[in-house]
């Protein structure tokens, strides 16, 4: 696929050549957000023009992902833990929206891993009113109601399609300069699937495969914090960072070995990274993170 | 002032080029494998760097995916460890893509070079660029 091709002919790259001086000459930020960076350099522009930035992404798992986890080690299904669908009429401003937006994506997740299929339609439609009142209603058309609804019995279209809606309305966000929005979701998205995570713990006990993913959020969260420091040009990310930092320092009461990872190879030439660093928490740091989770998460929810 | 105001947009416009790119071109390219839902997109040019930050779990199943417009050239990739071990370097692979499992919960960085080259009117030509991460669902 050519990009020049789709929107090479001269007047837009005479007008790309505009636009980079107008920008370069309001002062081109230095940040290292790699949406607002990109978008700075224009197409034509030349290479006196261009300030190299390295662009730097953090991803953060997906909350299907850790539902998904939270199935594989025996978890039942539990609807007493997730948000209440109710709530969706208390959140009042942008912040409270995004953040259960992410909080409401996480539980359909979790509704649609163990196929509860009513659940799910419930909580794509609070996840979509949330997100028309935040203007973002495009992730969640009609089609994709439309494909949510014939999808229900399979489980996999199902969870294919909650991470394209989710995807789609990440991408939207960033290419509008909405950066902080996005992080507030995925914030939200990131903090109920450790809330889940520490509710399957407190039934399960501690010491098992589950515990140990729980400690694992740890290196998520290095990730996460990034990501709203990245995205805190407002200020508007500080409320959700004291928490996020106080999370991180429960774990820092995590030990850690430091050994580096080793690539195995075998017959089928299935490739494996093993090795690496290896996180443990004693069981006062574990109850103290279960609290912790439970508290910030109730704070967001009610 | 029409003609600022369309410079203006057409970094808008190139943006959202790199969605419909990233939803067309890249996201079927992983197959089986469920996609993170984060958007890691860029508009890059030659001679530019970017660099993807992500924990992988224990037990799981991982396509790690390099989409790119063929205007950017052949892009390198390389993933190293938190220790910034190289694990796995493009240099040593067929494909733009990389399917792994993982032993230990760890954080694993993934570069992207975009190859330099010289333009002969000094214009510089920007291609987007696509990190797509999947991990494979259980059945």
């Amino acid at each position: 696929m050519s990009y020049s091709k789709s929107i090479g002919s001269r007047w837009i790259i005479m007008l790309g050549v505009i636009g980079g001086l107008f920008i370069s000459s309001c002062g081109e930020s230095s940040t290292d957000d790699a949406m607002t960076d990109a978008s700075a350099i224009s197409e034509g522009a030349t290479e006196e023009q261009v300030g190299r930035v390295k662009k730097i992404f953090y991803a953060i798992p997906s909350p299907v992902e850790m539902v998904s986890l939270i199935q594989d080690m025996g978890s039942r299904y539990d609807y007493s833990v997730l948000n209440k669908v109710e709530n969706r009429t208390k959140y009042n401003t942008a912040k409270s929206k995004a953040v259960n937006l992410g909080i409401y994506g996480a539980d359909l997740s979790y509704t649609s891993v163990f196929n509860q299929n009513q659940e799910s339609i419930l909580y794509m439609s609070c996840a979509k009113q949330l997100a028309d009142d935040l203007g973002i209603s495009g992730a969640f058309s009609d089609a994709t109601m439309a494909r949510v609804e014939e999808n229900l019995e399979n489980r996999d279209s199902l969870l294919h399609i909650i991470t394209e809606t989710y995807y789609e309305l990440d991408a939207y966000l960033k290419e509008n300069d909405r950066s902080n929005i996005s992080a507030q979701v995925i914030t939200g998205g990131w903090l109920e699937g450790l809330y889940l995570a520490s509710k399957m713990v407190e039934k399960s006990g501690k010491g098992n495969e589950l515990s140990s993913r729980l400690i694992d959020q740890k290196y998520a969260l290095k990730d996460l914090i990034a990501l709203n420091e990245a995205n805190n040009k407002d200020g508007s990310l500080d409320d959700i960072l004291v928490d996020l930092k106080a999370l991180e320092s429960v774990y820092d009461g995590a030990d850690s070995d430091n050994s580096t990872v080793e690539t195995s190879v075998d017959a089928d030439g299935k490739v494996t990274l093993g090795g690496g660093p290896a996180a443990t928490m004693s069981d006062a740091a574990m109850d103290e993170l279960i609290a912790l989770a439970k508290e910030i998460r109730t704070k967001y929810v009610m | 002032m029409i003609i600022i105001m369309l410079g203006l947009m057409l970094p808008i416009l190139a943006s959202s080029q790199c969605r419909r790119f990233t939803k067309v071109s890249c996201i079927p390219a992983l197959g089986e494998y469920v996609p993170n839902e984060n958007f890691n997109s860029a508009i890059l040019i030659p001679g530019d760097e970017a660099e993807l930050m992500m924990t992988f779990y224990a037990g799981q199943d991982y396509r790690v995916l390099i989409c790119t417009e063929d205007i950017l050239g052949e892009v390198g990739f390389k993933l190293t460890d938190d220790g910034g071990k190289t694990i796995f370097n493009s240099e040593n692979l067929d494909a733009a893509f990389m399917d792994f499992s993982v032993d230990h919960t760890q954080q694993v960085k993934v570069n992207l070079t975009v190859p330099d080259r010289a333009s002969p009117n000094n214009l510089v030509h920007q291609g987007c660029a696509t990190v797509l991460v999947g991990y494979k669902e259980k059945g």
